[in-house]
Formats: structure tokens, sequence, C-alpha cells
């Protein structure tokens, strides 16, 4: 599983519950035979809340709250809050205490069951140990299709003399044209550009699936859908998606022109 | 960009949404991958697990966009579903994508096995590369030949419409046609594999119709080879589904919405489209703001008790109407669709009043249930065709009525019944219509019911065909007719369901015998109502006979009750005379005393008054006589007055109708006036059009030829001069775009194409300053060179160059861009966010620096003694230059693109934004979010100009309300300029044009320079109308936007005047001949 982390404190009221998931943590392997609980500390690199219905919603409320500043201050990566559900209806004002408190790094689970609630926990976390690549490296990577060979040599060469380029042709029977090594190109540069002559519909398609693999709009690498003006213009609409389109020799001093517009830093 | 919701609805995902479809990533590798391996994949799945989605949404983009690894670049998808005809539809697609003829291909198909692989051997997107067809080709024609090729994808979308339409089956197993498609796609998947074909072939199907699969040949071998499984989604992957669109959309959600959808989620049925429609519904409540719980609850899918404190009070949710519908997340969709019930029936009756509200009701709920059934306990989607639904309503709808009753059902957004109505807007007679999802028929308790209702119906819709049936069989003997109980049951539920051929067919199923069902069911329909009057008639029958048995005893026994009776009565009549008679003897006795003693008082009272009569008589008779005296006179009196009544009214009617007939005449004689002046007004206007119009296109004319290359200089002068002379005269000073053309092109030939360049600049101008006290024009660029001219004797003498100063920006790097700010003070700013600052040229090293931003510095203006930067770190800086040099910092969301300063507002633009801000308190005042990704900004007089990506400038107010729209091209707008008086705007398109418009009148047609030949960099106009653009080739050029300067320019460069013949070829005979500028 690759994950051991030792650093989990466990609060609550009900502490037959709470030991029973610590069992549980410790046959997932995620804790030590010997891991000692230290409830008092809100601040561990994870915390985990139990909350039972007959708790008290002042304490509650104290747990809450130093969780979420322990988060903000960066002594804690990870709040997980475990309110299993069971037939009985919710005490009044508990869900709405909670809700007032959730984070984005706070899983909030009601799952009934303590060996799925640990699942969640570890798929959290190993969710968490991926790293986002992202580089400055390039000025910007330019792709095209193989089938635009023309087009993309000719572009990739005239904007090599001004600027740091990636220059990525995509063959698609070529195994190294994979999304994960195309979308790591798109990321180490401050401008992606997809360039087309005839293949206008694969561009389309590219720009989307890059778009997705890098995180659209919360990636904050722009990316320039530029073609030939022998085609009709694209009409996609993607967020954080620019159109342009330019005779073939203009090709590159448009891209010049949407380069000094779209980027910064 | 239009911001469109990332989440779907009930509806699958198309390819243009494939960018938002998330949370099945990886499913869509391994079924690439097992495609790759075995050419073939059935994906199964429970229903609403979203196995078309991952199909359209997954495998087909990333086949097209390249990430499925198959012999050719280019890949042809044709996709379809079985529906009620499935070789038919597989036909039409095979057609389609193949590029071949309909019928040929039917024809080729309806042999079964290798037909499908022969075709696409023969089809243009097949070659074989060691193939000699190929070999023999030159490179050109092979890079032709591989963009024409592709691979092919086969997608049968919902396999198990093979089994729950009923026309695909013949007594419960699959017809014929089904075992066609069926033997061809087993084989074809086959052959690919075996000869390495780039075919692939890719089913989804519900996973419970598995066993059903078992009936066509071929098919559970394909399933046992490959199958892909969509398992339900795990916490993470709801996670991925329900944030992911909004983080690629650039929307904020808050965590707890996503907790609690994923706390919220079951396991059963549906998960996907409950939490699809469920985000699609909380986003467009949102309308831009953080998805929230709040969002949820005001779609109905929470209490609000269960909101945090805060939100529990906003009035929104305070006004929620109290429903008993447990407010969870599969009552969004109960809600959605009884909410459009409700609306849709008063929508119908707003636009057609004369419908009755419960008629409308009944029709909408038949409707719904015709698009749904119960197959085996499980509610599935039934296809209809519109034309034919409509035709079997109860009460009577025409297309386009029946179109508005389901309009805010298919309505985007809505999207409950496909197709949607961004598809089609209005549906015709054959269009089809079906349920967007399955999910619908559970989750909407009303048609969940009505659908149950409607399975009952059937069910007791076979009962009486079993019924009828026997007593068909034994040849309708009345032994085997209804009895009074069950025909009374049937007859009523028979009125009531009014079953119809249209209804049966969505449950009936095509036997042997049976070629057409209409037919048939038509015949079976008959044959029920005669079973039913039948059995009404032998129930009457045996009524009427038992009727008439009981008559006749009720006869008998009346005779002999009334014999009886009669001899009684005549005992009782005898005896109660004789008791009357005695009675009334004694009443007469009684009688005849009491009259006696009457009698006797009556005789003295009118003694009495017979006397009191005698004397009042008299009187009377004397007032008798005067009053007929009276009455008399005044009779007389009457009929005098009466008579002189009669003559007034004559008269005066006379009088009135001579005033009417005066009245008359008099408006007929205006109206004639009127008349008479209107038409010769409308005649001298028609003239003046008529000579303005011929002036105009005259002077259009001239204009258009002084610009021909063949015209020679001084001719082309010549026309210019008289072009602008006509349209003087007929538009006075309205500038025209063709004269500006025409004069332009006659200076360029009468004074060298380079009459209008400021030459011997050093690099490319980054910006342009006029200073018209000095009479200098300063350009500036990012090496630091300043170049100045002088043009005090006037642009067109040619502005002298003064010099070239250097400055030395003392950036560690290099300079990014430069800025002239007033008179001769400017700015460099690097990459880093660094800022130098020159107050004048008389020092090369900066007066002042500053480090305020940490990137690249996009604008800065100058302000009194502060400096106002912007920046692609999103910070405003305002610095003091003097003083205490202190700074103020304003944070901006997104990249600060150009600023502007306007009546002690600071005007900023952003990609996406245009922002006010007061410069005192710095508060931001206002905010409109404009589209196209905007470029440049420039204000004047209470106006904000502001371009974009897109060939569009918007005019705006301080309000920052739209006030104009126009479009220059589609090319971005780079920079544009006011003029100082700020009458004049000019803009610079990226297609190297520069458009000149009239500020006061944005929609008149721009005066435009289209032979600029080089990017333009930057603009500047002095007060007298020159236009300066800096170029990307390093040349500065200049241009009067004032077409009399030309004009004037122009005549002092002639020599002559147009000949006489000249001017009656390039003018005409009908205008007087001129000489040109006074010569």
């Amino acid at each position: 599983m690759g994950i051991k982390n030792n650093n989990i404190s466990f609060h609550g009221e009900d502490q037959e519950k709470i030991e029973t998931l610590q069992t549980v943590f410790k046959r997932a392997g995620i804790i030590d035979q010997n891991f000692k609980n230290d409830s008092d500390t809100i601040g561990k690199d994870q915390s985990i809340l139990v909350i039972t219905e007959n708790g008290d919603l002042k304490k509650y409320n104290t747990y809450l709250k130093k969780m979420n500043a322990g988060l903000e201050k960066g002594s804690l990566s990870n709040g997980f809050v475990w309110y299993p559900k069971n037939e009985t209806k919710s005490k009044e004002g508990l869900e709405s205490l909670i809700s007032s408190h959730l984070s984005r790094n706070i899983l909030y689970s009601r799952e009934s069951f303590i060996i799925r609630f640990v699942e969640d926990v570890i798929k959290n976390l190993e969710t968490k140990t991926v790293e986002t690549i992202k580089g400055d490296e390039k000025n910007m990577s330019i792709f095209y299709n193989v089938l635009d060979n023309n087009v993309g040599e000719e572009v990739s060469e005239m904007l090599s003399d001004i600027f740091k380029i990636n220059k990525v042709p995509v063959d698609i029977s070529d195994e190294k044209s994979n999304i994960n090594n195309l979308s790591t190109l798109a990321l180490e540069a401050k401008l992606a550009v997809v360039v087309f002559d005839q293949q206008k519909e694969w561009a389309e398609l590219f720009t989307q699936e890059i778009w997705k693999k890098i995180g659209g709009v919360s990636s904050g690498i722009p990316i320039l859908l530029i073609g030939t003006n022998s085609n009709k213009p694209s009409k996609i609409s993607i967020p954080n998606v620019t159109l342009a389109e330019a005779g073939k020799e203009l090709l590159s001093l448009e891209i010049k022109i949407q380069y000094d517009s779209l980027t910064e830093n | 960009m239009i911001h469109k919701s990332p989440y779907p609805g009930l509806r699958p995902f198309t390819e243009d949404e494939a960018i938002f479809f998330r949370g099945r990533e990886a499913h869509v590798f391994q079924i690439i991958k097992s495609l790759e391996e075995k050419r073939f994949v059935m994906i199964t799945g429970a229903s609403g697990d979203g196995k078309s989605s991952i199909v359209y949404a997954g495998l087909v983009p990333k086949a097209k966009a390249g990430f499925f690894k198959a012999r050719f670049n280019n890949w042809k998808v044709y996709d379809f579903r079985p529906e009620k005809s499935p070789f038919e539809n597989m036909c039409v697609k095979v057609a389609e994508a193949l590029k071949m003829d309909k019928v040929y291909v039917k024809k080729e198909l309806s042999y079964g096995f290798s037909s499908l692989v022969n075709l696409y051997k023969k089809s243009d997107l097949y070659y074989e590369e060691n193939g000699n067809d190929f070999e023999g080709l030159s490179a050109e024609q092979r890079v032709e030949k591989k963009r024409g090729a592709g691979n092919l994808l086969l997608i049968v979308d919902q396999f198990e419409e093979f089994f729950t339409n009923t026309e695909n089956l013949n007594n419960g197993s699959p017809n014929d046609s089904s075992h066609l498609v069926a033997n061809l796609l087993s084989h074809t998947v086959q052959i690919a594999k075996e000869q390495n074909l780039p075919i692939y072939v890719v089913f989804t199907m519900r996973s419970d119709y598995i066993g059903n699969c078992a009936s066509l040949r071929g098919v559970p071998e394909l399933i046992g080879y490959s199958q892909y499984f969509i398992p339900r989604l795990n916490r993470e992957e709801i996670a991925d589904v329900v944030r992911d669109p909004a983080d690629l959309n650039g929307d904020k959600i808050q965590n707890r919405l996503v907790d609690h959808l994923i706390n919220s989620t079951t396991e059963g049925a549906d998960q996907l489209p409950i939490i699809q429609h469920c985000m699609n519904r909380i986003w467009r409540s949102a309308d831009g703001n953080d998805l929230d719980l709040y969002h949820l609850a005001l779609c109905q899918g929470l209490k609000s008790e269960d909101l945090p404190k805060e939100q529990q009070e906003l009035p929104e949710i305070k006004s929620i109407p109290k429903s008993s519908a447990e407010k969870s997340l599969n009552n969004v969709i109960n809600a959605h669709a009884s909410n459009l019930f409700e609306q849709s029936i008063e929508y119908l009756i707003t636009k057609h009043p004369k419908f009755k509200k419960e008629d409308v009701e009944e029709n909408l709920i038949s409707l719904m249930k015709s698009l749904a059934k119960m197959d085996n306990g499980k509610g599935v989607r039934y296809k209809v065709i519109f034309g034919e639904l409509v035709s079997n309503l109860k009460y009577p709808m025409n297309l386009q009525q029946a179109n508005d009753l389901i309009f805010l059902f298919r309505k985007e957004g809505n999207d409950l019944l496909a197709p949607y109505s961004n598809q089609i807007e209005i549906l015709k007679e054959n269009d089809p219509l079906e349920i967007s999802h399955e999910s619908l028929i559970r989750n909407w308790i009303r048609l969940k019911k009505w659908v149950v209702l409607d399975t009952q119906d059937y069910q007791t819709f076979q009962d009486l065909k079993g019924q009828s049936s026997k007593w068909e069989e034994n040849q309708r003997s009345n032994n085997y007719l209804l009895g009074i109980g069950p025909l009374d049951y049937f007859d009523k539920w028979f009125k009531v369901t009014n079953p119809s051929v249209f209804w049966i067919m969505k449950y009936e199923q095509l036997k042997n015998s049976e070629i057409n069902i209409k037919d048939s069911i038509s015949g079976t329909l008959e044959q029920i109502k005669l079973f039913l009057a039948e059995s009404r008639s032998a129930i009457k029958k045996a009524q009427q006979a038992e009727k008439r048995r009981r008559k006749v005893l009720l006869i008998a026994a009346s005779i002999a009750v009334l014999v009886l009776s009669s001899i009684t009565v005549w005992a009782f009549i005898e005896k109660s005379l004789a008791d009357s008679a005695k009675k009334v003897a004694q009443t007469e006795k009684k009688n005849a005393e009491l009259a006696t003693q009457e009698a006797i008082k009556s005789e003295e009272k009118a003694l009495y008054l017979s006397a009191l009569s005698d004397s009042s008589l008299k009187v009377s008779e004397e007032n008798e006589k005067l009053a007929n005296q009276a009455k008399s006179e005044a009779l007389q009196q009457k009929s005098i007055a009466e008579s002189s009544k009669i003559f007034a009214q004559k008269q005066a009617k006379i009088a009135k109708d001579e005033s009417n007939k005066a009245l008359i005449a008099l408006d007929q004689l205006l109206e004639q006036k009127s008349l008479t002046e209107s038409q010769r007004d409308s005649a001298n206007i028609a003239r003046m059009e008529a000579y303005e119009l011929s002036m105009q296109s005259i002077s259009t004319s001239l204009a258009l030829q002084a610009s021909r290359v063949e015209i020679k200089p001084e001719l082309a002068g010549l026309m210019a001069f008289h072009a602008n002379e006509f349209n003087n005269s007929v538009n006075g000073s309205k500038k025209s775009p063709a004269i500006f053309s025409g004069s332009t092109s006659a200076l360029s030939k009468l004074k060298g194409n380079d009459y209008n360049l400021l030459d011997e600049l050093k690099f490319m101008p980054n910006d342009l300053l006029v200073d018209d006290n000095e009479k200098n024009i300063y350009a500036i660029d990012n090496e630091g060179f300043v170049d100045i001219w002088n043009f005090k004797d006037g642009f067109f003498e040619g502005p002298k160059h003064k010099g070239t100063t250097k400055l030395n920006s003392n950036f560690e790097g290099l300079s990014a861009n430069a800025f002239l700010l007033e008179k001769s003070s400017m700015a460099f700013v690097d990459l880093e966010g660094n800022l130098s600052y020159f107050e004048s040229l008389d020092k090369t090293s900066p007066t002042l620096q500053f480090s305020n931003h940490s990137s690249i510095i996009r604008k800065v203006i100058k302000n009194g003694n502060k400096l106002i930067s912007g920046g692609g770190d999103g910070k405003i800086i305002i610095q003091s230059i003097d003083g205490d040099f202190t700074n103020k910092e304003i944070p901006i969301e997104g990249i600060v693109l150009d600023i502007s300063i306007l009546n002690s507002k600071l005007v900023i633009i952003t990609r996406g934004k245009c922002v006010v801000i007061d410069l005192e308190s710095e508060y931001q005042l206002k905010e409109i979010s404009l589209s196209g990704g905007l470029r440049s900004c420039s204000v004047s007089k209470e106006k904000i100009i502001i371009s974009n990506n897109k060939g569009e400038i918007f005019q705006l107010n301080e309000n920052l309300v739209i006030t104009k729209k126009i479009q220059f091209g589609y090319f971005p707008i780079g920079k544009i300029e006011i003029s100082p008086d700020g009458n004049t705007l000019a803009i610079a398109s990226a297609n190297r044009r520069i458009g000149i418009y009239n500020l006061t009148n944005l929609e008149q047609d721009p005066m435009i320079i289209d032979n600029v030949g080089f990017q333009i960099r930057t603009l500047a106009i002095s007060n007298d109308g020159f236009l300066i653009a800096g170029l990307e080739n390093g040349d500065c050029r200049f241009w009067s936007t004032n077409i009399s300067q030309n004009i004037t320019e122009i005549c002092a460069n002639l020599t002559r005047s147009l000949t006489k013949d000249e001017w009656e070829k390039y003018i005409g005979n009908k205008i007087e001949y001129n000489e040109a500028c006074k010569k």
C-alpha cells in the first residue's frame, strides 16, 4: 500500500469505537502495533474525529475549530470526520455544526461500515501523495499531428529562434504519444499551442483531452488552438482555451502575438 | 466564452461535453486496452452507470485525439442503436461512415459474414501500406492517402433494445434482422483480429439483459471473449464526478457539498444520474456563485435545518414551500419533474387558453405514460414517433400545441425528454421522442405510479383479450360471453381506458403469422369490441325474457287483488254516505237560525246609510262641473305648445344638416390641399434623393477609381478632389470611407509611397506620444532608444527627425516593454515586475526605480505625481513619485491588461472583465464580464472603449453599461486610440488593418487603412487629426484622419484640371464641367 503514518491522532467521546478504529488501522498497516494515541493534540499529520449521537456539541465544535486551525497553519495535513450513519434520527444541530466547519482538506464520512471508512481514508492518503508536475522551463509547447508536419515544422522552426519551445509532433501509432507524456510536456511550458492545417478534428479533440488532463482552468496554463485559415474557424468553447487562425505564413506571428497576450510571469 | 454548465444532468455527455467527463478515466483506458488487444468489448453495467457516457465522452474523444493506438491517424466512428429496426439503422450508419450508397450497402450487408469487412476494404478509409497501389504513389499522394485513411470504430449503443423493443422479437426470440446484425458484427470482429485490420467493435448493454444474449448466435461467444463490467463509483470517483467539472470550468465548489453528496449517495441504482442531475440543478441555482449546500436545499435535496446556521436564515431558504416529500438527493429529480409538470400545464393554457386545465393534465399524463413501460418489473424507456403520440391524445391537440405541452421538459437545462430543444426546436410529425434517462422513471414518483397503473391496464386488457379469444375459438357461443358482473367491470374499464393500437403496440410482440402488427392489433380490438357488444346484447335479451315472464304473473295477481278490493270499497262507501247525510242536516238547521238574526241587523244599518248618502251626492255634483271646465282649458294650452315644439324641432334639424354639409365640404377642401402639398414635397424629396444618390454614386465611383493601380497620379488626385466635392455637396462634412481611401491612395501616388514614413527609427516602437505644444512625436522601444521628430512645418511637409537618445533602464535582464507617459517622461518594465521611471530625456539613467510587482507589468500610466501600474500578478500599484514615495496596492482578480483614467476613476481590464475603481477611496465601483478575451481599452468623454480577441469593440458608459457594440473583422484588436478631441477612434487589428471610426456615431462605416503591411504595435493621434502608427518592422507611418487635409495636400500637388474629355468619360455630361482646386 505504501502508506505508513504513525502521525495520526484519534479524537472523540466514544472510546470503544476509537479503539476499534485503531485496531482496524493497525490491521491495514497504516499504524504500528505499538501505536499510542495522543487524543489531546489535534495537529498531528492526520487527525480523525469520531462523532456519536450522544456526544457534546460544544466539544465537537472545539475539535472542529482546532482541526481547521491546524490545517490553516500547516501543522495538520488532513482531517477526517467520521459520523457513522445509524437507524436513529440525527441529533438536532449536529449535521449543521459539522457542515459549518468543513474545509477542502477535511474528509467527512457518514459511512456506517468501519472497514469501508478506513478504505476511504487510505484512498485519500494515497491520492494526496501524488504530486502535480508543473514547470516553467519552456515558453511554449507546440503540438501538431504528424499529418500536418509541414505546418508544424515550419512554425516550430520560426518560433524556436525567439522562444524556448517543446516541439511535439503527435503520431497516433507511436507508443510515446500517450496522454501522460504529452500532458507533462504541456505542463513544462507557459503556453500550450496546438497547431493544425488539415487535421482540425484531431486538434480540437486533442486540445480537450490535454486541457482535461492538465486540470482545465485550475492549471493556470493557457492553451492556444490555432489553425490555418484554409479551414472553417474552430468553434469549440472551452474556458482558458484561445482560438485563433491565420494564413500559413502568418501562423508564427499570430502565435507570438497571442503568447505576448496570454502569458505572464 | 459562454459559461456553460459542466454537468449535463440526466442526459449522457456529448462529445462536445467530453471535457467535463470525469471519474471514469481509468475505466476508459482499460476499455481502450481491451480493444487494442481484442478488437471487441461488451461494456455492461447497471442502468445509470454511465455506459453511454464512457463511450461518447471517454472512448471516442480519446481515440480521435490520438490516445488509442491504431494503424491510421484518423478515426471514423459509426454508432447506432438497434431501436425498432437494427439492420436498417446499421446500414444507414455504415453507408455514412464509408461514404457509399445506402442501397448498395444494404444489399451487400444482407449477405452477412465478411460483408462489412469487404466494404471497409473497398472504401477510401483503407489502404495496404505494402500494396502496389500505395507504393506507386508520389510522396505527396501518399500523405493525401494517409489523410483520407481511418480506423473504424463501430458502436452499438443500448444493445438491450434487441430484447426490449417488441418489434425486434418474434415469438419472444430475436427476429431475422437481429440475427443478421449479430452475424455481421461477430464475424467482423473475428476477421479484424485475424487480419490485423483497424476495425473495432463496442457494444453497451444493461447487465440485466446478459441472459437474453444467449438467443443471438455469436454474441455470447463475443461476451465471453471480451467484456468490461463498469463497477459502481467509489468514494474517490464520486468526488471526481462532483468536483472536477467545477474545477475544470473555473467554478468553485464547497467541500461540504462534495462530502454531503458522497455521504448521501446510496449504493443502489441510479448513483451517477442522480449526482449528475443534482449537480446540474445546483450549478444553475448557484448562478455563478460558489456551489454550496445552500443550493442543494434550494433544489429540495436537503432539509433547511441541516444547513449551516447562517444559511438557514436566508430568505430564499425560508421561502421554500414545505412539501411532504423527503428532502434527499433522489428528491431533486422528483421535485424538478413535478415542478415542470405543473409549469407545462400553465404554459400551455397561457398560450392556448381554449383548453381546460384538467384536459391538459390528462393529455400530459397520457403522453408521459406512452414513453415508459414496465418490463419484467423494471421501468424501461419506450421511444415513440411524435406524430403518432399526438394523434392518440384523448383531447385533440395539433403538433404545435403538443410541442408547447412538452417544451419545458425538452428545454435546454431541463433535458428530461429527448430530442432536446437545442437539437430540434419544434418536433415534427416523424421525429422520435423519448425519456432522456430511465432513472426518471424510477425517481419521479408520479411517473412511476402512472407506469405501474398503465402496466396493470395492460394486464386487464390481456384478461379481456383472453375471454374474447375463448368466445371466438368456440364459434362465438353464447356460453362464452361475459356475465353481468365481469361485463360491467370490463365495459367500464374499456370506456375509461379507451385502448388504442398505439398503446397496445407498446406491449405486444409480433407473431409469426402476423405480417402487419398494426392490422393485427386493430383486428383484436374490433373483436373485443364485438365481444363486449355481444355480451351486452345477450344479457339484454335474457333480461327482456325475464321481464316478460314477470309481467304475466303480475297481471294475474293484479286482477285478483282488484276484485277483492272493489267489494270492500263498496261496503265502506255505503256506510260513509249515510253518516255524511246526517251531519249535513244538523249543520243546515244551525245556519238557518244564524241567518235570520243577521237579516234583522242589516235592515237597520241600511236605513241610516241611505240618509247620509243623499246629502253627499249634491256636493260632489258641483265639484265635478268645475273640474271639467279646468281640464278642457288645459288641453287647449297643451295642444298649442306641442305644435310650436314640432315646428321648432324641424327648423333646428334643417339648420344642423346645412351646417354638417358645410363642414364636410371644408374638410374635403383641406384634405385636397394637404394632399397636393405632400405630393409636391414628395416629388421634391425624390428629386433631391435621386440627385444625391447620383452624386454619391459618382463620388464613390471616382474615389474607387482613384485607388486603381492603372490610374496615373495626377488623374487619381483629380478624381479624389472631385469625389470629395460631390460628396460634400450631398453629405456635407460626413466622412466617406471610399473618399478617404481614394484620397490616401491618390496622395501615395502623387507624393510617393513613403510620403508618410517617419524614418531613421532605430528599433521597433513600443509606444508613441504626440506633444502638440512642442509639435514633437516621441517613439520609444524597449531597448531604451527614444526617437523624436518635429512636425511644426506640418505633417505633409515631413516631420523632421531631431535625434535619438539611448536610455539605460538599469535592469539585470532585458526590458520587456516601454511606455511614454506625458511629455518626455517614460517608464520601462522588465520580465520580473521591475519598473524604471525617467522624468525626462535629460538623464540617461532612471530617475526612480520600483519593484512593486512580482511579474511583468502590462501597463503604466501617470496621474499627477503618481505612477499607476498593473501587471500579470493581478495587482494595481499606485506609486507616489515624490514626497514619501508611498504606494498603495489594489488586488484585481486576473491579469491586468490595460488601464485608463476617466474622471478620477480607474478603468481596468483583465482577460474577461472591465472593472472601475474610485481613485480616491480605492473601492471597486462596478465591474462587467465581457467575452472574447479582452485586449485593450481607452477612454474619453465618459465613454470607455474596449477591444477583444474576436474583433469586437464595446462602448460602455461610466456605469459599465454597454451602449454600443461593433465588429471590425474577426481578428484580435490589439490597440485602440482616441483622438484628443474625443471624436475619432482608431483601432488596429491583428489583420494589419486600421479602422478609423467617428466616435460620436460608431455605427457609421469606418474609414480603413489596409495597406499597412505589418503588424501595428502602437497608435497615437495629434490634435489636428494625424494618426501615427508604430509598426512591427520598425517603421512609423502617419495618415490624416481628416479628408479635407488630404484634399488640400492633393491640390498642392496638382498642376492641371480634368480635360473636358476626361470629365465626360469619368463624370458624364449631366453635371456641369468645373475646374479642380480653382485652377
